[in-house]
């Protein structure tokens, strides 16, 4: 995985649960929460590398399989992945329903 | 169908144990992610986007009643109630939980499935025609060849880690369902003059990055021989396939590089050394051995024609639709091979729920000869069913949401997981398949088009198998952009054939409406309705199509 702490905007850690494979995010108190909003943002590249460093050292506790750094914005005051990938993951399941579609960009 | 024997079954029981251990000991921290992905992707498990995804084998897309309603059971208790079947005749469980996976193999095993083989760089789950053992058109049932290699590959120690995965399919009918042409190898089972079996032998076929249609190596290779020409492929591949670069390392970029009359002599070659030990000379009574696994069954002798088929058709629309889209004949007057769409409209391609698959079972147990076939277009295959009792098999499967007529036509699309669910998409598949088919839902305007093969993969990586789409989309990442990019004329049949790119992509606001222009061209320059989309294009060729899609922009 690219360790790219050092390029500029808010960032948050994100992983997948060791058991469940759920999509979660690093905390600030060291725990992890499916929801991104309760995600510690780092807001300058100091501290996105130290988040980054915290990541690591979780998944050596075999709680988390593969942490890494990603980008995220506001919008309306909410807390979304830059990238549609990432915004798919945040929303913990596809974007289409099983047997219906939702409505398309529901995540975006 | 086959059945395990004491060997078989002791393997796949030691090996869910053995895998129990390893996931206990990776859950207790005993081991890392790295070294228990390779032992996970051994069994089948992938970390995806959202959750771990278990592949299930299904060796040449046959299942039982039994082995459906076990896998609605696992689905419901392990997973979120569905599943979804792929473009390799397999099926996957996109939510299991880590600590589940040695229980759902025991599930499995009880009923005589695993996930060896469907992931890794070995030989995979050999796949078939879907047909098989049912169409009017075949020469033999292709599943006992594919049986024969699935024996010999499944522990073949030599191959079990090559320089990339290796995929086989067979097929027995001049009309190639199974898309052979873009395997590995390729197996086309015929006859010859003096009505002995053998084997067209295509070789080097694949999609991907580097596209390629396979090479036919052997016009008429002797049924005896099967095993000892595969491995002698194997060898070389083996051999001198490219291990430093992965997406070099499939053997059609060896047939590509090295020349295929030069791969050919090599096969050759080693075919002759293999041939002279006689080791893997197949005896007739080991043929016949498996050849008796896949007796028909037992059909009645009836008239070709239902009149009560005919009947209930004449007054009832939706079955009419129904026999015209999703029955095709069978080798036994009398009796039909039906095809249950799991693309309703708005519905994602190859996902079923556990109700369905039980509802499917049922049907199949009491309508089909206790008998089920997966194709690797996301569908499922009735091969037996009395046309006289096809109007209450139409009727269960219309209760169960099972009847949509859509089979081969333009909203019947493969579209792989893609970003909804796969780590390594860029683009999303399931919502496009599902705009489309929902642009051309209505029923009339489909059967208008005709036959029209839409596939649709997330990434370059073609699991759905967008290359040899009538019209291929591929997904890719603009500037972090979901895009699509559009390829005509491409065909996985017995006339293979690789997809032009018409052009630049679209974004995904645009590239329904660019299907729509495509179809709409191919309705105005059609000579008439006969001529099919994949003819059509063959005649007129992409500029039409460029002209009506990118007009504007010239
Ligand atoms: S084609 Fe790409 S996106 Fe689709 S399933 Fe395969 S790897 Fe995933």
């Amino acid at each position: 995985m690219k360790r790219d702490a050092k390029k500029a905007g808010p960032k948050v850690v994100t992983a997948n649960a060791l058991d469940t494979g759920w999509v979660v995010f690093l905390k600030a108190d060291g725990g992890w929460s499916r929801d991104i909003g309760e995600a510690l943002v780092a807001e300058d590249p100091d501290a996105a590398a130290a988040l980054d460093a915290q990541g690591l050292e979780a998944a050596t506790h075999n709680l988390v399989v593969e942490p890494y750094l990603i980008e995220v914005r506001d919008i309306d005051g909410r807390r979304v992945p830059v990238l549609l990938r990432e915004a798919i993951r945040a929303a913990g399941g596809p974007t289409a329903s099983t047997l219906h579609r939702i409505a398309e960009g529901a995540v975006v | 169908m086959y059945r395990y024997d004491e060997f078989d079954r002791q393997f796949v029981t030691e090996r869910v144990a053995e895998f129990r251990d390893q996931v206990a000991r990776r859950l207790s921290g005993e081991l890392t992610e790295d070294e228990f992905k390779p032992l996970r992707l051994m069994n089948g498990l992938y970390l995806q986007l959202h959750a771990y995804m278990l592949r299930i084998a299904i060796p040449y897309g046959t299942l039982t009643p039994r082995q459906l309603r076990q896998l609605a059971a696992i689905g419901r208790r392990y997973d979120r109630g569905y599943g979804h079947f792929t473009t390799r005749q397999n099926l996957q469980f996109h939510w299991i939980h880590l600590k589940d996976v040695p229980d759902v193999l025991s599930a499995l095993a009880e009923v005589e499935m695993h996930a060896i083989q469907t992931s890794g760089n070995c030989i995979r789950n050999v796949s078939a025609d879907h047909f098989a053992g049912a169409a009017a058109d075949e020469v033999a049932d292709p599943r006992v060849y594919a049986e024969i290699l699935r024996q010999w590959s499944s522990l073949h120690p030599e191959f079990t880690y090559l320089p990339r995965k290796f995929k086989i399919a067979v097929s027995a009918a001049p009309d190639d369902r199974a898309a052979i042409q873009i395997h590995d190898i390729g197996l086309e089972v015929k006859r010859n003059e003096a009505g002995e079996t053998g084997f067209g032998v295509f070789v080097g076929g694949g999609l991907g990055r580097s596209p390629f249609i396979a090479k036919k190596l052997r016009d008429f290779l002797p049924e005896a021989e099967l095993l000892s020409y595969c491995e002698a492929i194997l060898r070389v591949y083996n051999l001198f396939g490219r291990r430093d670069n992965k997406y070099k390392a499939r053997v059609k970029i060896l047939l590509h590089e090295a020349g295929t009359e030069e791969i050919s002599r090599q096969v050759e070659e080693e075919y002759e050394a293999i041939r002279a030990q006689g080791r893997l000379t197949l005896p007739q009574a080991e043929i016949d051995r498996i050849r008796a696994y896949f007796a028909p069954p037992e059909l009645e002798e009836l008239p070709a024609r239902s009149a009560r088929l005919d009947a209930a058709a004449a007054s009832d629309e939706g079955l009419r639709r129904f026999v015209e889209r999703n029955l095709v004949p069978h080798k036994v007057a009398g009796y039909g091979i039906v095809t249950i769409s799991l693309k309703a409209i708005g519905a994602v391609p190859g996902d079923v729920t556990s109700d369905q698959m039980e509802a499917i079972a049922d049907i199949a147990e009491r309508y089909s000869a206790d008998e089920l076939r997966v194709s690797h277009e996301q569908n499922l295959v009735l091969p037996h069913v009395k046309l006289d009792d096809l109007p209450e098999v139409f009727a269960l499967l219309e209760k169960a949401g099972l009847a949509t007529p859509n089979a081969g036509l333009i909203s019947d699309i493969i579209a792989c997981p893609g970003l909804d669910y796969c780590a390594l998409a860029n683009a999303r598949s399931i919502p496009l398949a599902q705009r489309i088919a929902e642009r051309f839902g209505d029923h009339e305007r489909q059967t208008l088009i005709g036959d029209l093969k839409v596939k649709i993969s997330g990434c370059i990586n073609a699991c759905g198998h967008h290359h040899v789409g009538h019209i291929g989309i591929l997904g890719v990442d603009r500037k972090g952009e979901e895009f699509y990019q559009i390829t005509l004329g491409g065909s996985g049949d017995q006339n293979a054939s690789l997809g032009d790119i018409v052009g630049k992509g679209f974004s995904s606001a645009e590239v329904v409406d660019a299907i729509e222009t495509i179809v709409e061209t191919y309705l105005a320059r059609r000579e008439n309705a006969e001529e099919t989309f994949l003819a059509c294009f063959r005649r007129i060729g992409e500029a039409p199509f460029q002209e009506a899609l990118y007009a504007d922009a010239q």
